[in-house]
């Protein structure tokens, strides 16, 4: 074998490893199969490596790498002679196939068979492996989507504020919590009913979205309240937000079978300076003013003050 | 007599000898599919050859790559099969509208001799 012919077969034993790497990687009973295959291919190979290494076609199945035609191709492998030897890869493979050794042959078309398998597996189990990714991206949304009114749920909250005050703290921004609680909440559930609350939590939901700037979000942070998050926002902003919102459910009238129901809210606004205090309590801060709030006389927006 | 219960990582594996219909169900990725599949591969080497007739009916919603190859040396077994005169039909159940399923429907019968239909379902779940 000559100098050529070794360097070429170093280059297709690394591609072989690096391809069983990957393998292993994906599926550890899968690489165990092809492995046995494999080491008898490359035991082949050093039996007949000048003959095997020139077939493009057949390397580039096995190691899925592009094959660089060969500065010295051998022309005294049978049947190739004149042939353009790393030109036409068919050929290269089909010679493979027909080689005088019996031994070869079938090797040849053994593993010319688990190679067109193998390429398959691997396009398929891509195609398994997006759906799958898909799926979990779904299952996530879901996870974090409160179910009735279609808004972040506490867990999905709970995360934008550990991103948002991380954010602030490092960008040495401010940032303002509003906790909403539906006033009388109690009352419309026992008057009218779980059919008609649910109507009223939908409905708050989509007022409270509606006024929001385009970076606040909104969460239903359990039971008839509700939390919203304003990134880089100060105090006065803040207050604006939540009137906003207070104003806009304050002059709804909320229809029902026994005809017109108002609602209101009330808001707690508490603001964080980079990143303090942090968004635990910077929601008790909230929770402090919205029950200062309700004592006030609900329908109303209150800020905390310490 | 065929029939593997099936678990959470591995498909139900059954033979109804009245329709001779060999059925596939459920997820696969079990911790071997090799090990997995192996009573199925016994089987088809005892009683394959029996078989005048045999449908496959497959619904696979996941399978990991060690039990793709599974099935596809299953297919290959099966054209043989075919290729010695019987007959041997091939039904794929995929989730309706889902188009990455149907692909993969027909990545798997893509150069294989066999009449293979796909069939969409409707996942009452979703």
């Amino acid at each position: 074998m000559h100098a050529t012919g070794e360097a070429d077969n170093e280059q297709l034993i690394q591609a072989l490893q690096q391809r069983l790497t990957e393998l292993e990687n994906r599926d550890d009973a899968l690489s165990r199969q092809y492995e046995t295959d494999l080491r008898a291919y490359l035991k082949l190979l050093s039996r007949f490596g000048k003959v095997l290494a020139i077939s493009d076609k057949y390397q580039e199945l096995l190691t899925g790498v592009k094959h660089r035609p060969s500065a010295h191709p051998d022309q005294n492998v049978p049947g190739m002679a004149g042939k353009g030897i790393g030109h036409d890869a068919d050929i290269a493979l089909d010679s493979l196939l027909e080689h005088p050794e019996a031994e070869v042959r079938n090797l040849a078309n053994h593993h010319a068979r688990l190679l067109r398998q193998m390429r398959k597996i691997m396009m398929i189990s891509d195609g398994y492996l997006k759906e799958l990714r898909d799926a979990s991206l779904r299952l996530e949304l879901v996870a974090k989507t409160d179910a009735l009114t279609g808004l972040t749920n506490r867990r999905g909250m709970i995360e934008k504020l550990e991103i948002e005050n991380a954010r602030a703290l490092r960008a040495g921004s401010s940032m303002a919590a509003i906790l909403v609680d539906i006033d009388d909440f109690k009352n419309v559930n026992d008057s009218h009913g779980h059919d008609i609350g649910d109507q009223v939590l939908k409905t708050v939901a989509r007022l409270l979205q509606e006024n929001l700037r385009r970076s606040d979000s909104c969460a239903r942070w359990g039971g008839e309240e509700f939390i919203i998050l304003c990134p880089e926002c100060g105090w006065d902003q803040a207050g604006v937000v939540a009137e906003k919102c207070r104003n806009s459910i304050a002059g709804m009238h909320f229809p029902t079978p026994q005809g017109s129901m108002n609602l209101s809210i009330s808001c707690g606004v508490s603001c964080a300076d980079k990143g303090n205090p942090e968004w635990e309590e910077l929601l008790k801060q909230a929770d402090i003013a919205m029950y200062r709030a309700k004592a006030a006389g609900k329908n109303r927006v209150m800020l905390f003050q310490a | 007599m065929l029939c593997i219960p099936a678990t959470i990582s591995s498909p139900e594996v059954s033979f109804d000898q009245d329709t001779s219909c060999l059925a596939l169900k459920g997820e696969s990725y079990p911790e071997n599919s090799f090990e997995f599949f192996a009573p199925l591969f016994s089987w088809l080497e005892s009683d394959l050859p029996r078989l005048k007739k045999l449908r496959l009916e497959i619904n696979i919603p996941y399978m990991n790559s060690s039990s793709t190859k599974c099935i596809l040396d299953i297919f290959d077994l099966l054209a043989e099969h075919a290729g010695q005169g019987n007959e041997v039909t091939i039904c794929w159940y995929y989730e309706e509208g889902n188009d990455r399923a149907l692909e993969l429907a027909n990545e798997f019968s893509e150069d294989l001799p066999l009449p293979f239909e796909t069939i969409p379902f409707r996942n009452e779940e979703g």
